[in-house]
C-alpha cells in the first residue's frame, strides 16, 4: 500500500475509535463502571498507534522503543504510590475532619 | 581562542559564547558564586542556632533564608558545578569538537543565569521570598501560609532552572551518544562521563516530574487553583510528586562528585578501576532504585502501612549498590602507586565522607528508627554528609583535577593540601556533632537552654567557620594559581592513557583537537588522524550498515547532515573544517526576554511588555540566524553512535525531549487518578460526561488534531519525495488545523468562564484548566515552530536529502496528539 494510504489508513481507525469512544460516552449510564475503563482502553490503543505512526516508532531505533517503554515504567510505581495512598485510614480521617 | 580572532572584545565573547568550554566556564564562575551566596545564608542563621535564645533573626528571615540555602545548594550549585565539569571535560574525553548543539548549551546556561537572579530577586518581593523550607511542604506552601509574592517568584525560577536542565540534558544525550570518536565504545568512558551518562537519564525524568508539582503551586498561588488546598490533593499530592522526583534527585546530586572520585583515585593509584564492569552494574542498579524509594521520606504521613514496608525495603537494598561502587574504590587503591595529591586527597575524602552519609542512611530507611530521627538534626546531619560530603567534596576534587586543564597553570600544591585539612576538620566538626542533636527538631528558629542543645550547637557552628575559612582559602589559591601559577602542560598528572583530555594542551584549543584532525580510538591505543580519513571511514560505515532496506523513514542518504546543527547536509569534502563564528547573541536575548518576563508580573507592566518583545524578537533572531545560516559550527557524527547508529541527532534530540515530557504528563495524569480517586471518598461530585464540558465541541477538537497529525505526516512524506507544493500545503494546512484547534480551545475557556466556572471553583476545574492548558503551550509552540517550517519551506529550504527539521516536528506533533487522546477522554468522557 502506498504511503499515504497507509497514513490516511490509521487516521481513519483514529477517528472510528473515537467515535466508539464517545458512544460508550453518551451510554454510559447503561455501561456503568466498565465505561470509563472502555475509554481509557481505548485511548490508551490510539496512542500506542499514535506513537507507531505519526512519531515514527515502528520506523526508528529499538532503543527508541526501550526508552519508551522505560520512560512509562517510570511512572507506574507513582501510580501505585498514590494508589496506595488513597486507602490509608489517617489520611481519610483527615479528609473526614476537614469535611465536618 | 579563535573567537578572540573573530571578535576582539572579549565581554562579546562571552556573552554570545557558545563553546562548551567557555559555557563550562561560565558554568563554574556562577555555580561559585551561588555557592557563596547559600553559605552566606547558612552562616547567619547558624549563628542565630549557636547558642539557646537567641534574637539575631526574626523567625519569617530564619525561615526565608533557610529555605533560599537549601533551594539554591541544591539547585543552583551543586548540579550546576557538576555541569561545569560535565561541560568543559566531556565533549573532549569523548572526542567530540563541541556540545551537539552549541547554542542550546549557552541557553541551557544563560536559563540557569536567569533563574537565579529571579531567584535573588524574590528575596526583594514585599514579604520577602519563599519561607516554607527547601521541601516546599504543602500546605505550607499555599498563600494561607506563605502569602508573599516572592514565595511565587521563587516557584517559577526553579521551573526555569528545571527547564535550563532539561534542554542541557537533551544537548547531552545527544552529545554522548552521537558524537564519540571512533573507536570510543561507551564501556571506554572515564568514570565521569559514564556516571554524568546515569545522571543525565535521572535528571531526564526526574526534572519534568518536579515541573509538574510547582506549576500545580504557581497555579495555587497565582491563579487561585485548588490543588494543594483541597481536600483531594492536599499535603499528601505534593508530597508524593516532590519526592518523586526529590530522591532521584540526591543520586543526581551525588553522582558526579563520586565519579570524579573514582577517577582520581585510578589515576592517582596508578592502576585501571577495580572492578569497572561490576561498578557500572551497581550504577545501573542504583539509578533504577533510585525511582522506587521516594516514600521513605514519607514514613511519618500515614500512609498505608504496607506501602512503607515495601519502601523500607527497597530503600535498604539500594545501600547495596553503592557499597559496591565504594568498594572497587578503595579496592583500586589497594597495592596502588598512590601520590597523594590535593585531588586524590579530596577524592579519598569523598568516599570518606559519603560512606558515613551512607550509613546513617541505613539507619533512616527503617520505618521504626525513621520514626526516632525524622525531622531531627540527625537528618540534616546524614543528608549533609551524602550530599555535601560525596557531592561536593568530590566536586572539589574535580576542581583541583582539572583546574590545569582549563587554565593551563598549577596551583600551590602545599596549600592544596592545607585546605584539605582544614576542610575537613571543618566540615567534621560542623556535621558531625549533629548526629548527637537528635532530638533536637530541624525547623526551629530558636530553643531554650533547658534543652541542653547549646554547647554542641557552638561546637557546630565553630566548626562552621573553619569550613567557610577552607573556602575561603580555596579561592585563594585558585586565584593565585591563576596570577603565579607555574605553567601545567599538557599532561601534569601523568593521566594520557586515562582520559583523551590528556592528550591535548591546556587550556585545550578551540575544536579541542589539532585543526583538521580528529581523535580515533585503536587497538595501539589514541591517535590523533586526518579528518578527511575519518569521514571516508565512517561513510563507509553507514552505507554497509544502511543495506538495501534502512529501517528507517529517513533513508540515510549520504553525505549525511547528521551532526550539523545548521547548515545541515553540508558535508565538508575538503580536508579542512568551516566554521562560522562561535558566537549568538540569540541564547542571551531568549533568557533575558523570559527573565524580564517574569519579574514583570511581581515589579511591573513595563518590565513585562519589555520581556515579552525581548522574547518574541530572540525567537525571530534565531530562526533568522538558522535560515540565513550565519551560526555554523561543524559538528560531525564520525565515530560510535551505539545503540542510535540509524537516527540522525536532531531526531535523537527531539525524541529524548518526549521521554521527559512523560515526566511531565505522567505526573499531572498520575494526579488527576489520585484527586478523582479521592473525590469518591471526599464526596465531590465528579462532573458527569457532558455536564461541564460539551463532548461535541471535545470531539471537533479531537477530530482537528488528529487530522493535523495526518497532515503532518503527510507534509513529512512530501518532503522525502521532494514534493515542494504538497510539502507547502500540508504544512499549512496542519498550522491551520492547529490553530482552529486553539481558537476553539480559547471559546471552551472562555464559555466557561463566562458561566463563573474559573481556576479555582472546585478540583475537577482546576485539573482542567491546567492540563489543558500545559497541553495548549505545547500546541501554541508547535504554531511557533510550524511558522518557522512553512517560512523554510517557502524558501525551497527542505530536500528529500535535508529535511530532518520537518520528521522533528511530525516527532514532536504526534506526541501532542498522544496527550490529547488521554487528555480527551479524561475530562470530556469519563
Amino acid at each position: 500500500m502506498d504511503e499515504v494510504w497507509q497514513y490516511v489508513t490509521v487516521y481513519i481507525i483514529l477517528i472510528a475509535a473515537l467515535l466508539v469512544e464517545v458512544m460508550i460516552a453518551v451510554n454510559w449510564q447503561t455501561l456503568g463502571a466498565l465505561s470509563a475503563a472502555g475509554v481509557l482502553i481505548i485511548a490508551s490503543i490510539q496512542a500506542v498507534f499514535g506513537f507507531l505512526y505519526f512519531m515514527h516508532g515502528k520506523y526508528g531505533n529499538k532503543a527508541i522503543v526501550i526508552l519508551m517503554i522505560i520512560s512509562l515504567a517510570t511512572i507506574i510505581p507513582l501510580f501505585f504510590a498514590f494508589l496506595f495512598s488513597i486507602e490509608n485510614p489517617l489520611h481519610l480521617a483527615a479528609l473526614g475532619e476537614e469535611l465536618h | 581562542m579563535a573567537e578572540h580572532r573573530q571578535n576582539p572584545n572579549p565581554l562579546l565573547v562571552w556573552l554570545f559564547t557558545t563553546n562548551h568550554k567557555n559555557v563550562g566556564i561560565l558554568y563554574l564562575v556562577t555555580s561559585l558564586y551561588f555557592l557563596v551566596v547559600a553559605g552566606i545564608l547558612a552562616m547567619v542563621f547558624r549563628l542565630q542556632l549557636t547558642m539557646p535564645e537567641q534574637t539575631l533573626l526574626r523567625p519569617e528571615i530564619y525561615n526565608q533564608m533557610v529555605t533560599m540555602h537549601g533551594l539554591f545548594m541544591l539547585l543552583w550549585v551543586v548540579t550546576p558545578l557538576a555541569a561545569a565539569f560535565a561541560n568543559y571535560v566531556i565533549p573532549i574525553q569523548i572526542g567530540a569538537k563541541d556540545m551537539a548543539y552549541p547554542r542550546l548549551n549557552a541557553l541551557s546556561y544563560w536559563l540557569y543565569l536567569a533563574s537565579g537572579i529571579l531567584a535573588l530577586s524574590s528575596f526583594f518581593a514585599p514579604g520577602g521570598t519563599a519561607d516554607w523550607g527547601w521541601t516546599t511542604y504543602a500546605p505550607l506552601n499555599t498563600v494561607e501560609f506563605s502569602p508573599q509574592a516572592g514565595g511565587s517568584l521563587m516557584g517559577l525560577a526553579i521551573i526555569i532552572i528545571l527547564s535550563s536542565s532539561i534542554v542541557a540534558t537533551v544537548n547531552f544525550f545527544v552529545t554522548i551518544f552521537r558524537l564519540r570518536a571512533p573507536g570510543m565504545k561507551i564501556l571506554m568512558l572515564p568514570l565521569f562521563s559514564i556516571f554524568w551518562l546515569i545522571t543525565i537519564f535521572l535528571m531526564l525524568w526526574a526534572f519534568p516530574a518536579f515541573v509538574a508539582p510547582l506549576l500545580l503551586l504557581v497555579t495555587d498561588r497565582v491563579l487561585g487553583t485548588v490543588f494543594y488546598t483541597s481536600a483531594e490533593g492536599g499535603a499528601l499530592l505534593w508530597d508524593h510528586l516532590f519526592w518523586f522526583f526529590g530522591h532521584p534527585e540526591v543520586y543526581i546530586l551525588v553522582l558526579p562528585g563520586l565519579a570524579i572520585a573514582g577517577d582520581v583515585i585510578s589515576v592517582f593509584s596508578g592502576r585501571k578501576l577495580y572492578g569497572k564492569k561490576i561498578i557500572y552494574l551497581a550504577l545501573i542498579t542504583a539509578a533504577i532504585l533510585s525511582y522506587v524509594v521516594w516514600v521513605h521520606h514519607m514514613f511519618m504521613t500515614g500512609i498505608n502501612p504496607g506501602l512503607r514496608e515495601f519502601f523500607n525495603i527497597t530503600t535498604e537494598l539500594i545501600s547495596i549498590p553503592f557499597g559496591v561502587i565504594v568498594l572497587a574504590y578503595i579496592l583500586t587503591m589497594y597495592k596502588g602507586r598512590i601520590r597523594l595529591t590535593t585531588p586524590m586527597l579530596f577524592g579519598i575524602g569523598a568516599v570518606a565522607l559519603f560512606i558515613v552519609g551512607g550509613a546513617s542512611g541505613v539507619f533512616n530507611s527503617s520505618v521504626a528508627l525513621n520514626f526516632g530521627t525524622r525531622g531531627t538534626f540527625w537528618v540534616v546531619a546524614h543528608f549533609h554528609y551524602t550530599i555535601v560530603g560525596g557531592g561536593i567534596t568530590g566536586l572539589v576534587a574535580g576542581l583541583y583535577y582539572w583546574w590545569p586543564k582549563m587554565t593551563g597553570r598549577m596551583y600551590n600544591e602545599k596549600l592544596g593540601k592545607l585546605h584539605f585539612a582544614i576542610y575537613m576538620i571543618g566540615f567534621n566538626l560542623l556535621y558531625f556533632p549533629m548526629h548527637l542533636l537528635f532530638d533536637m527538631p530541624r525547623r526551629i528558629f530558636v530553643y531554650e537552654a533547658a534543652t541542653g542543645w547549646g554547647q554542641i550547637n557552638m561546637l557546630i557552628t565553630m566548626g562552621a567557620f573553619i569550613f567557610a575559612a577552607s573556602w575561603a582559602m580555596f579561592f585563594a589559591i585558585l586565584f593565585q594559581s591563576l596570577r603565579k601559577g607555574p605553567v601545567a602542560g599538557e599532561d601534569p598528572w601523568n593521566a594520557k592513557n586515562y582520559s583523551i583530555e590528556w592528550n591535548v594542551p591546556s587550556p585545550p584549543p578551540e575544536f579541542n583537537f589539532p585543526e583538521g584532525k580528529v581523535p580515533v580510538v585503536t587497538a595501539k591505543g589514541l591517535e590523533f588522524r586526518d579528518i578527511d580519513e575519518v569521514r571516508r571511514m565512517s561513510l563507509e560505515r553507514q552505507l554497509a550498515a544502511s543495506g538495501p532496506k534502512t529501517g528507517m523513514l529517513t533513508k540515510p542518504t549520504l553525505p549525511t547532515n547528521g551532526g550539523l546543527p545548521t547548515n545541515g547536509g553540508t558535508y565538508q569534502a575538503h580536508g579542512s573544517e568551516h566554521h562560522g563564528p562561535h558566537l549568538s547573541p540569540w541564547p542571551l536575548v531568549l533568557s533575558a526576554g523570559v527573565t524580564m518576563t517574569l519579574l514583570g508580573l511581581f515589579f511591573g507592566a513595563g518590565l513585562l511588555i519589555l520581556g515579552l518583545v525581548t522574547f518574541i524578537a530572540s525567537l525571530v533572531g534565531w530562526g533568522w540566524e538558522d535560515l540565513k545560516e550565519r551560526f555554523h559550527v561543524t559538528i560531525e557524527a564520525l565515530g560510535e553512535t551505539w545503540p542510535f547508529q540509524r537516527i540522525e541527532n536532531h531526531t535523537l534530540a527531539i525524541w529524548t525531549f518526549v521521554f521527559g515530557e512523560i515526566g511531565l504528563f505522567g505526573p499531572l495524569f498520575m494526579a488527576y487518578f489520585f484527586v478523582r480517586a479521592n473525590s469518591a471518598i471526599t464526596g465531590f461530585l465528579w462532573p458527569l460526561p457532558g455536564q461541564l464540558h460539551s463532548i461535541t465541541i471535545g470531539a471537533v477538537n479531537t477530530v482537528l488534531l488528529f487530522t493535523s497529525g495526518l497532515t503532518m505526516s503527510l507534509a513529512l512524506i512530501a518532503a522525502r519525495r521532494g514534493e515542494q507544493q504538497a510539502l507547502k500545503y500540508s504544512l499549512l494546512a496542519t498550522f491551520i488545523l492547529a490553530f482552529l484547534f486553539m481558537v476553539i480551545k480559547g471559546f471552551e475557556w472562555s464559555e466557561l468562564f463566562a458561566e463563573g466556572i474559573t481556576f479555582g471553583t472546585d478540583i475537577a476545574a482546576s485539573l482542567y484548566f491546567v492540563i489543558t492548558g500545559v497541553h495548549g503551550a505545547h500546541i501554541i509552540a508547535g504554531l511557533i515552530a510550524l511558522v518557522y517550517l512553512i517560512t523554510k519551506a517557502f524558501k525551497g529550504g527542505f530536500t528529500p536529502q535535508k529535511h530532518v527539521g520537518v520528521e522533528v516536528f511530525a516527532i514532536y506533533w504526534g506526541m501532542v496528539d498522544a496527550m490529547w487522546m488521554f487528555i480527551f477522554p479524561l475530562f470530556y468522557l469519563v
